[in-house]
């Protein structure tokens, strides 16, 4: 190849391998995206609940759950006007507002409802994708950590080339370097720690357990990566029999 | 009339700034200032946005020729491309870059200038990229792997010319976090110079921390 047909062949080239689908980096991205959302979201409701606090404490009690809350004050945010709270309004210790804190209180409160929705959208659009391009994985580990586990990756093809040991310390890497430094002691998991096979165990068991689950989701990875889809199950099962072997 | 003095083939000196002559008049490329000298333009190649740019402020002589062709490993978006296609009049940049992100800055570089192919490869295999040029008159390396020496040496084997020149940036801390510098550098410049012959070293402080740039050919 001459230089000039060199420079063209290779810009020709990369820029096709640029416009290429690629569904995992929008998964990668999603999952970043639903973290951030949900940080976002408990400290607004922290914030929202105290600020209404100063208005209507009673309900702040009552309804704990944001989406409740944001559904009861969707439509009216002033005690008084609430529907079925009407004895619960007309005992509340709360101070009245004007017409503007009604209006600011509001639109704080719309805001929270469109990030609850978007959360939901989030979570609805990782869990088909990751249902779709990584079945075995997320049969072991279920679709919220499998997902979270390819993003911590940086993608599936990224996780299958992985060892198991890579895989185990994904999400502990403070403690890992903290331990590779000379301080303190090796940490047993990453966020497999949130796996309902790991979560339970005593301490000391966990890191026996959190080493055979690293295994598997690599096998599972793997699969997924470059060969049969069903396996899952299987994986799944193996693992739940070491569970109860280590449970014992 | 301030002067602006060549002091290697194609890098210009003033005032104790470096440049090289802009091949895309009125272009900058990463924010860096353009000057004017005697109806040419050219562009401030900033030391600490560039690891060749920190070597030639600390004294090293890149031997870099116009007519040469060059392998630049681990291009990202083109900082120090940039800089090599100013200084290469007859030969073309092979950048390659693992990172579809930054890439398309190299992309963009590369469409207004006519001597830069980008290619979207790993480094750690020769192969992916043999479809392009098969040696190489300049090896230039800056890749913060745990196995950088091992990278530049396979590149080196299947890419370097006989009489071709090798310059590698060592980042000690992707190496090892907690080892002491001159251990870490010690085993880099020894496996090196175990197939390559190492004729100038030159560390990149203040402009980098713990990185050294050495300059190697065959022996």
């Amino acid at each position: 190849m001459n230089k000039d047909d060199v420079v063209g062949e290779a810009l020709k080239d990369t820029r096709k391998e640029l416009e290429e689908v690629d569904r995992e980096k929008h998964l990668v991205k999603a999952v970043k995206m639903l973290e951030e959302v949900e940080a976002s979201i408990s400290e607004k409701e922290e914030r929202f609940k105290d600020w209404y606090s100063l208005h209507f404490p009673e309900m702040v009690e009552e309804v704990d759950n944001i989406q409740h809350l944001a559904k009861i004050l969707g439509s009216e945010v002033e005690k008084s006007e609430i529907e079925s709270f009407e004895e619960m309004a007309s005992k509340s210790t709360g101070a009245a507002i004007t017409q503007k804190e009604k209006e600011i209180i509001e639109s704080v409160i719309g805001n929270l409802e469109s990030d609850l929705v978007l959360r939901e959208e989030l979570e609805a659009y990782i869990e088909d994708l990751v249902k779709e391009e990584m079945p075995n994985l997320s049969k072991l580990l279920g679709t919220f950590l499998a997902a979270r586990m390819i993003a911590l990756a940086g993608g599936l093809d990224e996780m299958a080339k992985m060892p198991a040991s890579t895989v185990q310390m994904l999400g502990a890497e403070k403690a890992l370097f903290r331990y590779l430094r000379g301080e303190g002691t090796p940490p047993k998991h990453g966020i497999l720690f949130e796996h309902e096979f790991v979560r339970p165990l005593p301490n000391n068991e966990r890191g026996k357990m959190a080493r055979f689950m690293a295994n598997k989701a690599v096998i599972a990875a793997r699969l997924d990566n470059y060969g049969d889809k069903h396996k899952g199950e299987e994986l799944r099962e193996e693992t739940r029999e070491k569970f109860e072997e280590v449970k014992r | 009339m301030r002067i602006l003095k060549e002091i290697q083939p194609g890098i210009f000196k003033r005032e104790g700034l470096i440049y090289t002559e802009n091949s895309d008049p009125g272009n900058q490329v990463y924010g860096e200032n353009l000057i004017d000298f005697e109806d040419l333009e050219y562009r401030r190649w900033i030391e600490k946005r560039s690891k060749v740019g920190a070597a030639i402020q600390n004294g090293m002589k890149i031997d870099l020729r116009p007519d040469m062709d060059v392998l630049y490993l681990g291009a990202a978006s083109g900082t120090t491309v940039s800089h090599f296609s100013d200084i290469l009049q007859d030969g073309i940049i092979v950048g390659i870059e693992y990172s579809d992100t930054v890439i398309k800055g190299l992309v963009n570089l590369a469409e207004s200038r006519d001597n830069v192919a980008p290619v979207l490869a790993n480094a750690r295999n020769p192969e992916e990229y043999d479809d392009y040029l098969s040696e190489y008159d300049y090896i230039f390396q800056d890749i913060s792997q745990k196995d950088q020496p091992e990278i530049f040496l396979k590149n080196c084997r299947k890419y370097l010319k006989k009489e071709g020149i090798g310059l590698l940036s060592i980042k000690a801390r992707s190496i090892s976090d907690a080892r002491p510098l001159e251990e870490i550098f010690g085993e880099v410049k020894r496996k090196v110079s175990e197939v390559l012959e190492i004729v100038d070293e030159v560390g990149l402080e203040p402009y980098e921390k713990e990185h050294l740039v050495i300059k190697v050919k065959w022996p």
